[in-house]
């Protein structure tokens, strides 16, 4: 009974409802807020230890396992006594090759290893997010409001499967002020946000650190908080959220001015949404 | 015995007939990906992908189907079974139910799903909080979680198999008893089916 109550539950949960969405909302603010605190953490760690970290960062993916930019833990969160690592290699931060992978996956579909035609399907499916998220990445601008953009915090992050999709992250820096671009390109996430914004639950509520907005005839979401400043969530098309976070922003007027440099018609075009 | 044999024959003629349509459905999307890809067109390439996915998942589920018995412990195969889903949406659902007169069990395994890790941890969190209504049995050597339920007539018991990516789950109803379905989820080829999903 429970487990059916908790199948139910799930379902519920995959068709969206208003108050789910919110949740959602709140946990794409979430891990939006944990790609910028890697970041800043990294930044730290350079700055204390006085070296470079060179691991596979940036735009290019280490293949199906990098997902730092979804929140997965650091392997240095532990602590070992006495024992810190000075160095390594780091990881191999080429993207897989598609066509190879497609190759093999015909041929173990052919030969009825549904597994590796999977896995070999989904290599192929990474390769080719990776490549679109580096060529958006570079079509956004360079700078925005004065702020120039950062490119070691740069990420591009895929997991092949389809349904949890595409992620990218710009972020644009000067001072204490900061900007952060994040385009999540997920059939679940942005069904949660259209459901929200076209459902009545967003009307009946009586939320005074959120409302709805239009930018460049798009509807969105505004929200702030003293913590962590403006955030702007805008939904392009059915499967795609451009993020906009805020920092240290004066007011909502300055961060909407700094969207509107965002070409949101090209991010559409880009991943190919209607 | 003539007719089940005629019903089987014509089973694997239609089986025979959607695999290979099946697989030219994949062989042309493929094309239609590389085609995409090489012209520059990533958003379309990425599209064929997905449709190649669920190609997969459908041609897997389909195995799965093969794969069940005709008959577990008594229970005989009531329908041909259905797959429905992707993997690059919320997973993959394989039902087929099982019959001796009104009792019936129905298996739905999901696969792919972004949701059956959670499901999966929940199961292994149940185990812990224990309850008259829960018990931890193996089935052909997988833990699986036995539950039973209250209903009009007495009695349900629904078993869940954790494997990995993949939540198989027996229902039982109209009187099925926990023995009985115990006894069919033990005729499951869990291994084989496990092979096929992953």
């Amino acid at each position: 009974m429970k487990i059916k109550l908790t199948l139910a539950l799930v379902c519920v949960f995959a068709t969206v409802s208003g108050t789910q969405a919110q949740g959602l909302l709140k946990k794409l603010k979430d891990k939006a807020e944990q790609v910028a605190d890697k970041a800043i953490d990294k930044k730290t760690d350079e700055l204390l230890n006085g070296k470079k970290n060179t691991s596979g960062s940036g735009s290019d993916s280490q293949g199906g396992d990098y997902q730092s930019g979804m929140g997965m833990p650091s392997a240095t969160d532990g602590n070992y006594s006495g024992i810190r690592n000075k160095g390594g290699a780091g990881l191999v931060s080429t993207p897989p090759d598609v066509l190879k992978n497609l190759d093999e996956s015909e041929k173990a579909f052919n030969s009825n290893t549904l597994g590796e035609a999977r896995l070999s399907l989904q290599q192929a499916m990474l390769g080719v997010e990776m490549q679109i998220g580096k060529d958006l990445l570079a079509k956004l601008p360079n700078q925005i409001d004065g702020l120039d953009s950062d490119k070691d915090q740069e990420k591009v992050v895929s997991s092949g499967w389809g349904w949890q999709g595409l992620a990218l992250t710009k972020v644009y820096q000067k001072n204490d002020k900061a900007l952060t671009i994040n385009i999540v390109n997920s059939n679940s996430i942005a069904a949660a946000y259209n459901t929200f914004l076209g459902g009545n639950a967003y009307a009946a509520q009586n939320t005074p650190n959120m409302k709805q907005v239009k930018v460049k005839n798009k509807r969105a979401i505004l929200e702030y908080s003293d913590n962590d400043g403006y955030k702007l969530s805008v939904p392009l098309g059915q499967s795609t959220i451009v993020l906009v976070q805020g920092v240290n922003y004066a007011n909502e007027q300055d961060l909407m001015n700094a969207t509107n440099a965002i070409d949101l018609d090209m991010i559409k075009k880009s991943l190919d949404e209607k | 015995m003539r007719n089940n044999m005629k019903r089987l024959i014509l089973t694997a003629c239609t089986l025979t007939a959607i695999y290979t349509a099946k697989a030219q459905d994949f062989k042309a999307t493929l094309a239609e990906a590389k085609t995409n890809y090489n012209a520059g067109k990533l958003a379309e390439a990425r599209f064929s992908m997905q449709q190649m996915m669920q190609q997969i998942d459908e041609k897997a589920g389909q195995e799965v189907l093969k794969a069940y018995p005709a008959e577990l412990a008594g229970f005989k195969a009531s329908d041909a079974g259905n797959v429905n889903g992707s993997s690059a949406s919320f997973g993959v659902n394989i039902i087929r139910s099982y019959k001796i007169g009104d009792k019936e069990i129905e298996i739905r395994t999901i696969t792919n799903s972004p949701l059956v890790p959670s499901i999966n941890a929940m199961l292994g969190a149940s185990a812990f909080l224990g309850g008259a209504d829960q018990k931890l049995v193996r089935i052909s050597g997988y833990k699986a979680l036995l539950q039973k339920s209250s209903s009009d007539t007495g009695y349900n018991y629904q078993l869940q198999i954790p494997m990995g990516n993949t939540l198989i789950s027996l229902e039982g109803e109209n009187g099925v008893t926990d023995t009985e379905l115990i006894a069919a989820a033990q005729k499951l080829p869990l291994a084989d089916i496990n092979n096929l999903l992953q």
